[in-house]
């Protein structure tokens, strides 16, 4: 077995380092010079001009943390928060063929001419990485190539590193200043440089609580408990795991944590203890438990999550506030997102120990037993698939005959293969979104070689309420009550409903011409347009529109428009189809549909309650498609 | 050693006792205003009643009451007292709870319906506790001075303050706005009378063996703080 295991891990890396030297052949020639704003700057050998020095050395720094760490991450390694949204993927610079190898000259102009400066071969209409020349000036990024290239030094310094000191408070407060004050701020109350492009925010450190425990809401954590989340970072925040750093250094740390919360000390001073909450053995996984489970989670759960659970229960209004980091409660049908994870045993832990300073109580033995939480758990699990689906390479429109089905909830979209793409936040050009509310949608495609229809659904806890006027709309319903408790009371009074002042929407893009080179994939470039069918909320309606760059998009004129549209909203969720003919008139400004050719397609999603429009939006790479 | 010990401890514990004096008073508001009307239940009504009471201002005869009323002044800490906190027909029994620091409050539930008790708390622990019908009482320390918002999660209406104190020197406003605190030391001190919506006053007074008198009147505050 150990020798299988040696042999399949030396095939792994064999090729993987095979895959990184290929890597490394591909980099692109690097220009004699560029222009900027104007300027020529010759590149050949260039140097960075400004001195490695402290002053440089925290601007740069504070430069990355405020461009550049949701992709490629608070330890540059190309994991950022939104890293696994765009493809390709943001570089990392610790790893051997990192851009950093290269020359200063080289670093200068990826980051200044960005995705977009590539030449043709590496496919620069697919790169989100910017093009930094008109945001930040050359020195801003000269410092920020000290700060990445000191960081990258230090940091394979601790790999071959093997100290193991003893550990204490002052060591702690020094790591801490290097590795977590920009995000924890400097008082570690959580107000550092990076908080502001942080959702949810990083945590206030004074108050000793931190969110996931083995001990009850509101209760201090153990020791074990800071070292699990140094350890593990939080999935699907900002916060990075902090694995690769020596244990004692992890020790000092929790010390350092310890300290600047009085709590901790309080907490010996009166010499209490902690209640540790354990999870019990698994029960095992049965139809009936999940049925049990099901009624207790409709009862004791679906108010703030959902009947689906999509966090779109009767209650959440009241909790959430993005702006003071009220943040939704947790959309149980992306188990890819829990925070502690979404195994068996870490829901458990989570129902029965709460997530501090959110919403989420803790469900203690007083009020449920260990069965009863099983049962809840057991049901939870099958509100989502396991893992993250898997995105696949080319997007297939099967053809059918007849008519195409215009509604959502049509049983034909059944038989049609479901494509799931991720989204991240438009982070490329202002006005920015930091912090997109939609992460990913599902697409599927028919068409009957006449017309061409796709279904998209996307989560959206809110609903834009004139959807309620044309009864389009099915909420989850509130928890029910005990039969003898329950009353004929009308939830809502029957009234016109006001559209949201932005609407929900979202866009299909694809370029206008096949035949040429792809457009940019932020809605395309000056002479290579992308085509737009955007469908709103308010007005109810999806029309045809043209681009040429963020920020310029506009609908075609009357005579040109011809998408057909029809949206349900349900427990959550909006689901849209939208069709259009494969051929139109308007050659000039529609994509023209051809059976068998490679046609890129993108996603635009506005969620209009959170306040997403114009360019404050989620956004999608291009991703193939085929009509059959 | 330790007699001698006892004694010295004794003497100003006696002293303060034979002597001590009552602060009386009452909270005033003598603004007009529209009572807010009482919040329909809808759905819930055969649990909660047709309609729970607006307990944000409550006035009778310019009388105001859920003042707290608070003393800071040296040598005042006095004995830990436990409170309650009931959730019944959807409202918070009582709306206004004052306790003393490292006192434990008993929460508990009368409704046949669930309840979400949430607090954001800082310096005390936070609370977040779902109430189903018939569950046993949940005992929470309240560690440090603070005041703090109750809400339910779950019915939208329910709120209560839970306002801890540094010591057992509190007392809250009754509906005819009288409050009393009682076995007061001789000494100068600062009296505190806070209202969830009206905001603070406080007053520097002296208190001799006969006690003291001291009035709020919250009349030139405006509400919604």
């Amino acid at each position: 077995m150990n020798r299988i295991a040696l042999i399949a891990s030396t095939i792994f890396f064999g090729a993987m380092s095979l895959q990184f030297a290929y890597a490394s052949t591909l980099r692109p020639q690097i220009p004699d010079s560029i222009v900027l704003k104007g300027q020529t700057v010759v590149l050949k050998n260039l140097r960075n001009p400004l001195p490695l020095d402290a002053g440089n050395l925290q601007a740069g720094k504070e430069v990355y943390f405020q461009n550049c760490f949701l992709c490629h991450g608070d330890l540059l390694d190309g994991n950022g928060v939104m890293a696994d949204r765009f493809f390709p993927k943001p570089a990392s610079f610790i790893h051997k063929s990192s851009p950093l190898t290269q020359t200063d000259a080289y670093i200068f102009w990826r980051i200044a001419k960005g995705g977009k400066g590539l030449p043709p071969e590496f496919k620069p209409w697919n790169s989100a990485m910017p093009a930094w020349e008109n945001q930040l000036s050359p020195q801003q990024i000269w410092q920020v190539i000290h700060f990445l290239q000191t960081k990258v030094k230090a940091r394979l310094a601790l790999e071959n590193s093997q100290t193991s000191e003893t550990p204490t408070v002052e060591k702690g407060q020094s790591l801490f200043n290097e590795h977590c004050a920009i995000c924890h701020g400097d008082e570690a109350n959580g107000q550092g440089i990076a908080a502001a492009y942080s959702s949810p925010q990083p945590r206030d450190l004074t108050k000793g609580h931190i969110k996931l425990r083995s001990t009850a809401f509101g209760k201090l954590p153990i020791d074990e408990d800071i070292m699990s989340a140094l350890d593990r970072g939080m999935n699907g925040t900002t916060m990075p795991s902090w694995k690769h750093l020596p244990k004692s250094d992890k020790e000092s740390l929790i010390l350092y944590m310890k300290s600047v919360s009085p709590k901790h000390q309080k907490f010996i001073d009166r010499k209490k203890e902690h209640e540790i909450i354990s999870v019990p053995d698994a029960n095992p996984f049965t139809l009936e438990s999940r049925a049990n489970g099901k009624e207790l989670y409709i009862k004791n759960c679906s108010g703030c999550h959902g009947i689906k659970g999509r966090s779109d229960g009767m209650s959440t209004h009241k909790i959430v506030n993005i702006e003071t980091d009220a943040i939704w409660p947790r959309n149980l049908s992306k188990s890819w997102t829990f925070r502690r994870g979404g195994a068996r045993e870490q829901i458990f832990k989570t129902i029965r120990t709460g997530l501090t300073s959110s919403a989420m109580p803790r469900f203690s033995e007083r009020v449920f037993t260990d069965e009863q939480i099983w049962d809840i758990v057991n049901y939870v699990v099958t509100l989502s698939p396991q893992t993250k689906p898997q995105i696949k390479p080319l997007l297939k429109v099967q053809r059918i005959s007849g008519e195409l089905p215009e509604e959502p909830m049509d049983p034909v979209w059944n038989q049609a293969e479901s494509y799931f793409y991720p989204l991240g936040g438009q982070i490329l050009e202002a006005e920015k979104s930091y912090f997109s509310t939609t992460d990913s949608v599902v697409v599927k495609g028919l068409h009957n070689g006449q017309e061409v229809a796709f279904y998209i659904h996307w989560d959206d806890p809110n609903y834009d309420p004139l959807l309620e006027n044309i009864k389009r709309v099915k909420e989850s319903p509130p928890p029910p009550l005990p039969p003898e408790l329950q009353t004929n009371e009308a939830e809502h009074e029957a009234k016109e409903l006001k559209g949201q002042k932005f609407p929900d929407a979202i866009a299909l893009q694809f370029p206008v011409n096949l035949n040429s080179e792809t457009p940019y994939f932020l809605n395309g470039a000056p002479k290579h347009p992308v085509n737009l069918w955007r469908w709103t909320s308010t007005p109810y309606q999806a029309v045809e529109m043209n681009a040429e760059g963020l920020g310029t998009i506009a609908e075609q004129s009357e005579n040109s428009q011809s998408l057909k549209s029809q949206v349900q909203y349900k427990y959550g969720r909006y689901y849209l189809v939208i069709k259009r003919k494969l051929i139109t008139d308007d050659k000039k400004n529609d994509v023209q549909f051809q059976p068998g050719k490679i046609t890129p397609i993108a996603f635009n999603v506005w969620n209009g309650s959170e306040g997403e429009q114009g360019t404050k939006m989620a956004i999608s790479s291009w991703f193939d498609m085929v009509l059959k | 050693m330790r007699i001698v010990f006892f004694i010295l401890m004794a003497i100003p514990f006696f002293t303060g006792l034979a002597t001590a004096g009552s602060i009386k008073g009452t909270a005033k508001y003598s603004v007009k205003f529209e009572p807010a009307p009482a919040i329909e239940t809808g759905k819930f009504k055969k649990a909660c009643g047709d309609t729970v009471p607006e307990e944000t201002i409550l006035v009778d005869k310019s009388r105001l009451k859920n003042v707290v009323v608070t003393l800071s002044g040296k040598n005042l800490k006095g004995k830990n007292k436990n409170a309650k906190l009931n959730q019944n027909k959807c409202r918070y029994e009582p709306h206004v709870v004052a306790i003393k620091k490292e006192s434990n409050l008993l929460i508990s539930s009368s409704d046949p319906i669930n309840h979400n008790m949430h607090t954001y708390s800082f310096e005390n622990d936070p609370i977040n506790v779902m109430f189903v019908p018939n569950q046993e009482p949940l005992e929470q320390e309240m560690e440090e001075a603070e005041i703090i918002k109750v809400e339910c999660d779950l019915h939208s209406w329910m709120t209560a303050w839970i306002v801890v104190t540094e010591n057992s020197f509190y007392a809250v406003t009754n509906q005819h706005g009288d409050f009393e605190i009682g076995n007061v030391p001789p000494g100068k001190y600062q009296l505190t009378a806070w209202h969830e919506s009206l905001g603070s006053i406080e007053k520097d007074l002296t208190v001799t063996e006969k006690g003291a008198t001291v009035d709020f009147d919250f009349s030139h505050l405006p509400p919604g703080k």
